[in-house]
């Protein structure tokens, strides 16, 4: 029965294409965290009025984010593509895409740490500081901690928007899901390999933000 | 313990420099509770926070324990504010750590073992009366549970002074009452030096050994809270004073004093008349009262102690012939008793 209307579905691809969409929104997440991380803290910390503030420093940061938020990913990932083929050797495939996913959702992930990170209590920075903290040690002893719920947050929402922008990245042969929506259920008129597709990313979208929300949960005290 | 010299502190607002601090020279002995009395925006926060360079003044001298703050280096600093405590109006305690972690901080900020930690905090959680609540988080605690987790951790390090700042200002009068207790507790048990600001005179009374009252970025006033409370000087002391002794003389015997002839109003007098310490125990108003021949009213009376000392002050009105009201005043007077003619 199922199979009579899935005519076009063949398991074995979508496996292995589910797993390529796995693998870059994987690893991007994590290379995002890791760039957009660091890059949330600097610009809270350089910041007006803050613990390292530095006009010049938090400007160029700020004014580089909003470049990169307003780029449309396909743009994005064509105008880096030299840069792509010199970081991972090949413009195409799963490995290729990663590089501008991550400089995609790196600033955006910034932009929300900040945010997470401007939500801590002032009072409690400043009592850190009477208590003879250095910076290193307010920033991962205070702010970090007290921002831990809101920032899993903002990973979940980046890695949701991973997801579309993996999909996204199809257009440009870079395998996953998305790549297979586009060459059998777009130009081949397959659509029930379409809606299998669309089915199993939104299943996916699902369980991220179900798991974020938990996660967000069981770190929140107040 | 504490010299504060030529400190001034200037904002700079919209590009203009705002003075919140003008001239404050102040000595704060080792030991003692001193107080700084102001009301909002008169500088007294700006002042507390100088003290630990959490403020850093535009000018002058911060000297705790011979060490001069404001010549230190950044590591220094950190290094010597490690000595200082300090507590806050809204606690600032680390919402997502546990009671226990949040008194550990400063010993972990300090790199200290394990062991020293755990002795410690134990130590600590007993002794501001937490020790069931150890592993609970600072929000299914209450506001003056909240504060003694601050004065517990702000004693972690064991510092030689404890600044708080507004400490009891968002507290209810029953959880003031028992944090001001707890602080005078630890200020006789540890010797420390306590520093507090606060805008309520209340709390000068119970626990302040010295008080100084701050206006407009200057100290107009300071001295043993005694003396500035029983005969204070400045317009805006009176007025401190006066939250906690709310008397104004009754309107009705205003109106009737107004219809008096000059002659009878002769023979009436309001006094008001103040006790320090022993004398507050001894009968001598009955004393000179028994002697003279006069009758007296009392109009409104306080009996109470600031900090240890005992104090009373009563109103009453004299009635008797000019030169016996002339004498009783001498009488009291000569008995060590502040004496002063409000009508």
């Amino acid at each position: 029965m199922l199979s009579e209307l899935l005519v076009n579905v063949d398991p074995k691809e979508l496996w292995r294409t589910f797993g390529e969409t796995i693998y870059m929104v994987g690893f991007s997440t994590l290379f995002t965290a890791l760039l957009g991380l660091p890059l949330g803290i600097l610009v809270v910390l350089t910041s007006p009025g803050h613990l390292l503030q530095n006009r010049p420093v938090y400007q160029v940061l700020s004014v580089i984010i909003n470049i990169f938020r307003s780029l449309p990913f396909v743009i994005l990932m064509i105008m880096i593509l030299p840069f792509t083929k010199f970081l991972v050797g090949t413009s195409l495939g799963v490995e290729a895409a990663i590089p501008p996913l991550v400089i995609g959702s790196a600033p955006f992930l910034a932009r929300l740490v900040e945010v997470a990170l401007r939500e801590v209590d002032r009072g409690v920075i400043e009592m850190s500081q009477s208590m003879g903290a250095s910076t290193w040690q307010i920033i991962t002893r205070v702010l970090l901690p007290e921002a831990r719920p809101a920032i899993i947050a903002g990973i979940t929402i980046t890695t949701v928007g991973l997801v579309g922008y993996s999909a996204m990245a199809g257009i440009l042969g870079a395998g996953g899901l998305g790549d297979l929506a586009i060459r059998y259920g777009y130009q081949r008129f397959q659509t029930d390999v379409m809606i299998v597709t669309v089915v199993i990313i939104v299943g996916l979208v699902q369980v991220i933000q179900m798991v974020g929300d938990r996660l967000v949960l069981h770190f929140t005290r107040k | 313990m504490i010299h504060l010299q030529n400190l001034q502190k200037e904002y700079i607002v919209n590009k203009k420099s705002v003075p919140a601090l003008k001239q404050i020279d102040l000595t704060i002995e080792k030991g003692q509770i001193f107080g700084i009395i102001g009301h909002s925006g008169a500088g007294k926060s700006t002042l507390i926070r100088c003290i630990n360079l959490l403020e850093e003044p535009t000018q002058g001298s911060v000297i705790v324990d011979g060490v001069d703050l404001t010549r230190l280096s950044k590591k220094a600093l950190q290094e010597e504010r490690r000595h200082i405590g300090m507590i806050f109006q809204h606690f600032n305690l680390l919402s997502s750590a546990t009671i226990f972690e949040n008194i550990a901080f400063p010993l972990r900020l300090a790199k200290k073992d394990k062991g020293e930690i755990d002795r410690k905090v134990t130590e600590l959680l007993e002794l501001v009366g937490l020790t069931e609540h150890r592993n609970k988080y600072p929000a299914q605690l209450s506001g003056g549970q909240k504060q003694r987790v601050g004065i517990a951790r702000a004693l972690a390090n064991d510092p030689k002074v404890l600044l708080c700042d507004e400490a009891t200002s968002a507290l209810d009068p029953m959880t003031t009452q028992s944090i001001l207790k707890l602080l005078a507790d630890i200020n006789k048990k540890l010797g420390l030096t306590i520093v507090l600001i606060t805008h309520e005179m209340q709390v000068i009374r119970d626990i302040c050994d010295r008080v100084a009252v701050i206006d407009g970025g200057y100290i107009v006033e300071d001295g043993p809270v005694a003396e500035v409370f029983l005969s204070p000087q400045q317009p805006i002391t009176k007025e401190f004073v006066a939250q906690v002794s709310d008397f104004e003389i009754p309107a009705e015997l205003l109106a009737s004093y107004g219809r008096m002839a000059t002659d009878e109003r002769a023979n009436h007098r309001v006094v008001q008349v103040s006790f320090l310490g022993d004398t507050t125990f001894q009968p001598l108003m009955f004393e000179v009262l028994h002697s003279e021949d006069l009758t007296f009213n009392i109009l409104h009376g306080t009996i109470s102690r600031m900090k240890d000392t005992p104090y009373g002050r009563l109103v009453i009105e004299l009635q008797g012939d000019k030169a016996v009201l002339d004498r009783s005043v001498e009488l009291f007077r000569e008995r060590g008793l502040d004496v002063e003619v409000m009508l």
